[in-house]
């Protein structure tokens, strides 16, 4: 019930704003500006999948945010497992870390650039800086907030630490990780956009940059929806894996 | 045994300035010995100079006050537009549900990829680099607000209902203070956000600020200036969440 009003309140709202949105330009509410229709947006998106232009640039945004991910979880995760389990490298570090982690991220673009090269280089390495500070607190933490009881079973039965790490760490910050990947894909994508936005030669970023120069609006819109989809899709999937993962963990705590 | 005392009590203020400071020698250190472009990598002397240049020359202090300017009107209308719409969502369903998918949709996408559309509407300047800025703090505030009104005990909104508490009562005395702490953590993570985007919105296009000192000195390869004013947007960043922090413990223990 609740979630059927949930559904038609939602998708009513959405409707009358796309109707206000369709209407305004029409009839002369809004005058200054254009902000296009919801109609023409689709015909653009219809147009550019047609062409099939949109498809290349969509590959290669997926291909530099899916490598810089990868690699920001192969340094977050571990280097947080540490962190996590170790006192002094996590206090040594920790101011040092915390600068990086205040620091936008993305004004570090023009260096990125230079040390990596426009396009592909730079904007991997803006997902992966992005990306990587999220899942790295996030498994620390995690680590940290695990039941000492547990590590002292292992190590009780003469377990190693490589034990300690494999049978209890690792599969006790699972939810923490998952997370951090939810906030770090956040992160990611906004990377992404701006890496290519700011300097690259293709990419979804870099049409938006562009069909935004030429002031072509209804075109630029299409992007934009395809970017937010994009966005919202991944960071929904992995909301549901965060979900079902709390939920299971609630069952085996009883 | 003293000593050791002592370093226990302060273990992690010594270790983490340790940390800081090994890392500023090994920064100076690989950029003397060349194993890195030192064009590129700069060195701790060289950004203290840029620094020290920056702030005599006066043009810091300008760009630090544009840059603020911009944060304090997007944060401020952040939080005058976030915190109403957060109590408004948790104080109605029927309005949670319509303002639920606007305001995910806006959490889940990358935001930035509206600054052209910004750009076309509202021309290059300040004014675009508000909206950007707002809207990257407007959702975090919007979204901690109407958790912490939602996240009250309904035992104790009952016990009010049972007391005979009127509406406005409810919301002045339960409501509002309950729900507090989540604000003000809320406004605390937004102001991080809205600093990002008016760095951002430099750093695309302006004529001034901090975000147009890291492009403008980014571009002519002069990455001591460039280090220097990351720096100074980091401070600025520390600066503004832990003023924020304060107020936040305040509240905290008041409220235990």
């Amino acid at each position: 019930m609740k979630k059927q009003q949930r559904l038609w309140i939602g998708g009513l709202a959405i409707v009358i704003f796309l109707g206000l949105w369709e209407a305004a330009m029409p009839l002369g509410w809004v005058k200054v500006a254009d902000i296009s229709r919801p109609t023409l947006v689709v015909k653009a998106f219809v147009e550019l999948t047609r062409t099939g232009d949109i498809f290349h640039h969509l590959f290669v945004s997926l291909k530099e945010f899916f490598l810089g991910f990868a690699l920001s979880l192969v340094v977050g995760v571990p280097l947080g497992v540490l962190l996590g389990r170790y006192r002094t490298p996590f206090l040594f570090l920790d101011p040092l870390l915390m600068a990086i982690y205040t620091t936008p991220r993305v004004a570090m673009m023009p260096l990125l650039v230079v040390a990596f090269g426009v396009g592909f280089g730079a904007t991997v390495a803006v997902v992966f800086l992005g990306a990587v500070f999220p899942i790295l607190v996030n498994t620390a933490v995690g680590v940290r907030e695990i039941d000492r009881v547990w590590i002292r079973a292992v190590e009780s039965f003469g377990g190693t630490e490589w034990n300690i790490f494999t049978k209890v760490l690792l599969p006790g910050s699972v939810p923490p990780i998952v997370t951090g990947i939810r906030l770090g894909v956040g992160r990611g994508i906004l990377g992404m956009v701006v890496g290519e936005m700011y300097a690259a030669t293709e990419g979804i970023g870099q049409q938006i940059a562009l069909y935004g120069n030429s002031f072509a609006v209804s075109e630029l819109m299409a992007l934009i929806v395809v970017v937010s989809l994009l966005g919202f899709v991944f960071v929904s999937l992995i909301r549901l894996v965060e979900d079902r993962l709390r939920y299971r963990r609630m069952e085996t705590e009883v | 045994m003293q000593l050791n005392l002592l370093y226990r009590r302060n273990e992690s203020v010594i270790l983490g300035t340790l940390g800081l400071v090994a890392f500023l020698v090994a920064w100076e250190g690989v950029s003397r010995l060349e194993w890195f472009d030192p064009v590129l990598i700069s060195s701790p002397s060289l950004v203290a100079v840029a620094l020290k240049n920056w702030a005599v020359s006066g043009a810091l202090a300008r760009d630090l006050a544009t840059s603020l300017l911009e944060l304090v009107i997007a944060f401020g209308a952040a939080a005058v537009v976030g915190v109403p719409l957060g109590v408004i969502m948790g104080w109605s369903r029927p309005a949670e549900y319509a303002i639920d998918p606007f305001i995910w949709v806006l959490y889940a996408s990358p935001t930035v990829s509206l600054w052209p559309l910004f750009i076309i509407w509202l021309g290059i300047g300040i004014k675009s680099i508000v909206v950007l800025a707002f809207l990257f703090a407007v959702v975090q505030v919007t979204i901690n607000t109407f958790a912490g009104v939602r996240g009250i005990d309904p035992l104790l909104i009952r016990c009010a209902r049972s007391f005979n508490a009127s509406r406005k009562d409810l919301f002045f005395k339960f409501t509002l203070p309950g729900a507090l702490p989540m604000i003000i953590a809320g406004l605390r993570l937004a102001v991080g956000r809205a600093l990002i985007g008016v760095i951002i919105g430099e750093l695309f296009s302006s004529n001034a600020g901090l975000g147009f000192h890291i492009s403008y000195y980014g571009a002519k390869l002069r990455f001591a200036d460039f280090f220097a004013s990351l720096l100074v947007v980091v401070v600025v960043g520390i600066l503004a969440t832990q003023g924020i922090r304060i107020i936040e413990s305040r509240f905290a223990r008041w409220k235990t």
